[in-house]
């Protein structure tokens, strides 16, 4: 009952504190919809002054091709404005106040008859180089690719070719076996899902708890700064559960973080979404399935890594927030812990395998017990048996090491006493 | 027992790095007695508080309250005892009530406990008002409800009236004279309000440089070294240490 009290007493003290709450909390919840906003008022803004840009359509050529390219440019939305007039391109334009010009040249039409390619001139004036500006003449380049394909498959349909045949008269089709189920797709499909597998869970383990380092470190460095620890120490309660109640409300708020963070990335994902590439991604589910262990026994694995790796940042939070003399302090000193310690590896385990490195570095990174959490989780969704139970086995052992100072210094006076800055920017204001 | 010492500072020694603060600290409570340690800044009052709050241990030497060491059985001190620490603040985001009703679920009371505290902190409304925006003086009287609404044994209060207006000052001094003669409850107390220290207490010590220069009653006290008040006293020991 005390200790549901205690814990109760941290959520409502951390939820409030500002730097949770509004980091934590509402950032992700803000900002990543905000960002997906601007990209979004960004791209409708480039496709709108497409439709509002008018082209100076120069035909010099008036034969058939042209005005074949006339009317597909046309069909795809593009404004022209055609002319007939012979000239100086630039004077042209500057006489009908365009700023973008098509030049199609007298023989154009002849060339391509003859079997030459037919050239066409792209004229634009600009005073600055703007963003939207390049995006809008990147995209009336592909527009007059895109025409040229067409243009050439008309031809061949003309002349009796199969175009797409020729184009590429080679096919090729893998099928990989993995572990005796058998994976009908490219390699390049297979790395890819693997690699948002391999990356993206990881990526949320992660962020869970480095929050939750964060979090515990300010649960301790705000009873500093509010002086409301000593008092705290003196309640008739083992400090086990005091800090037991720092550990589970930290873990609270570090999961209701993870779900704001997961619920404003997917709006920010879903603002850029390919439909179909999704449909292509979920027509691969089932194989896919059968690629990467993902069995319920995975999920509890994963389940298990996960709180192992909590327990562990957590620890790193509460040492943290120990040592250092308020909340900005523990938080900084947090980062300092838990960001070298998670990222080499994440960093370095993204792009090789811990077996190919040099035994040296292979040592440095055992040392680390957030590569024992990285080879856990690769094992787990590999189903690599062995490897999940040594790599879980060394992270207890971490745990037990570094909960065990966390515990140790929490039941010593150091907790009072000890007060370690980082540098200039944790000092407190007016000294 | 009869003769139970309510606190037994025995010889107690504190270094913090090479530095002595407490150089063989003596003195006895009764219980019962309001007990006043007084002393000029940085003479140790406060380290030696925080040893008997079992929050920092000793360098040396011994220190009992209702005959339970500090150091080797603290879990049983922290039960007989409330500590209101000299700089003592809030948590912001809590009420002053969410605050009393968190201390009453940790000492296992009832709501006849939180009533009761609300009544000591004499906050009226603004007992659910979030702590964050009490002045100093109700922080104060909040800490010092929750110091005594757990009916301690012993209550330490380092500088309790410390930065308080008159009003308040006069309220917190009410209320401890109350909780001693009505409760019994034994209280251990620093100030340097000299005034605060001969309306209150039944005995004090003087503490310089880590160790007690005098201790009696203070009439005694005043008799014996031909003064008036404690203030002409307190700078004529100090003078003569
Ligand atoms: N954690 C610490 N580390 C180092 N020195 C300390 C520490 N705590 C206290 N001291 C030193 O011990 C001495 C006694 O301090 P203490 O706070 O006990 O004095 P005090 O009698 O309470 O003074 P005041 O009347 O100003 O409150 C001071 O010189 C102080 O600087
Ligand atoms: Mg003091």
């Amino acid at each position: 009952m005390s200790f549901a009290a205690l814990v109760y007493k941290e959520l409502k003290e951390l939820l409030m504190e500002r730097t949770i709450l509004i980091g934590i909390i509402v950032m992700p919840l803000i900002l990543f919809p905000m960002l997906s906003f601007s990209a979004n008022i960004g791209m409708s803004a480039a496709t709108q002054t497409m439709q509002e840009m008018s082209i100076l359509y120069i035909d010099e050529d008036g034969g058939e091709f042209s005005k074949l390219l006339q009317e597909l440019l046309t069909s795809y939305g593009l404004r022209l404005r055609i002319i007939n007039a012979d000239g100086e391109p630039l004077s042209l334009m500057s006489q009908y106040d365009a700023d973008t010009a098509l030049l199609v040249p007298r023989e154009f039409s002849e060339a391509i008859v003859a079997g030459k390619k037919g050239e066409v001139k792209l004229y634009a004036k600009t005073d600055e180089i703007s963003i939207s500006r390049l995006r809008q003449l990147s995209t009336l380049n592909r527009l007059l690719s895109l025409a040229g394909e067409t243009l050439g498959r008309e031809l061949a349909q003309k002349q009796g070719i199969n175009y797409e045949f020729l184009r590429t008269p080679l096919e090729a089709r893998s099928t990989i076996i993995i572990r005796g189920s058998i994976f009908e797709g490219s390699p390049e499909l297979l790395s890819q899902v693997f690699f948002s597998i391999m990356f993206g869970v990881p990526m949320v383990v992660l962020l869970v708890t480095i929050t939750a380092g964060t979090v515990a470190a300010t649960s301790v460095g705000l009873e500093k700064e509010a002086k409301t620890l000593e008092i705290l120490l003196t309640l008739p309660m083992s400090r086990m559960k005091i800090l037991a109640s720092k550990l589970v409300g930290s873990v609270i708020i570090a999961v209701i973080g993870a779900a704001a963070f997961t619920i404003g990335f997917s709006i920010y994902l879903g603002a850029f979404m390919n439909v179909g590439a999704d449909a292509a991604m979920s027509a691969q589910a089932p194989s896919m399935a059968g690629l990467i262990n993902i069995t319920p026994s995975s999920v509890l694995l994963i389940g298990i890594i996960l709180l192992l790796a909590l327990l562990l940042t957590l620890g790193l939070g509460i040492l943290a927030g120990t040592l250092a003399g308020d909340v900005r302090g523990g938080q900084q000193l947090s980062g300092l812990f838990t960001g070298p310690l998670i990222f080499f590896p994440f960093l370095i385990l993204l792009f090789t395998d811990l077996e190919a490195l040099p035994p040296t570095a292979q040592l440095a990174l055992m040392a680390d017990p957030f590569t024992h959490m990285l080879q856990a989780l690769r094992a787990a969704l590999s189903g690599d048996l062995t490897l999940v139970a040594t790599s879980l086995a060394a992270m207890a052992l971490f745990v037990v090491l570094i909960l065990g100072v966390a515990a140790w210094l929490f039941s010593g006076e150091r907790l009072v006493t000890m007060k370690i800055r980082l540098g200039k920017a944790a000092r407190e204001p007016y000294t | 027992m009869i003769n139970e010492k309510a606190v037994e500072v025995d010889n107690l020694t504190r270094y913090f790095g090479s530095r002595q603060v407490l150089r063989g600290l003596s003195f006895t409570v009764r219980p019962g007695e309001i007990f006043g340690l007084i002393g000029p800044n940085g003479a140790g009052k406060t380290t030696c508080f925080r040893i008997l709050a079992t929050i920092i241990k000793p360098s040396g030497g011994e220190a009992r309250i209702f005959g339970h060491d500090v150091v080797r059985e603290a879990s049983e001190v922290r039960r007989l005892i409330s500590y209101l620490p000299e700089e003592a603040g809030v948590y912001k985001n809590l009420s002053g009530l969410d605050f009393l009703k968190l201390t009453a679920r940790i000492y296992g009371g009832d709501s006849a406990m939180v009533d009761e505290a609300v009544a000591i902190s004499g906050l009226g409304d603004s007992i659910n008002m979030r702590m964050g925006a009490y002045s100093k003086g109700m922080r104060r009287r909040i800490l010092i409800a929750r110091a005594l609404m757990t009916q301690p044994k012993l209550a330490i209060l380092d500088e309790p009236t410390s930065g308080l207006d008159v009003e308040h000052a006069v309220y917190v001094r009410d209320i401890i004279k109350h909780y001693a003669e009505k409760r019994g409850i034994t209280f251990l107390i620093s100030s340097h309000n000299m005034l605060e220290v001969a309306y209150l207490c039944s005995r004090v010590a003087f503490i310089h440089r880590g160790a007690i220069i005098a201790e009696g009653n203070p009439e005694d006290l005043l008799k014996q070294h031909r003064v008036q008040n404690l203030e002409e006293l307190f700078l004529k020991i100090r003078e003569e240490a």
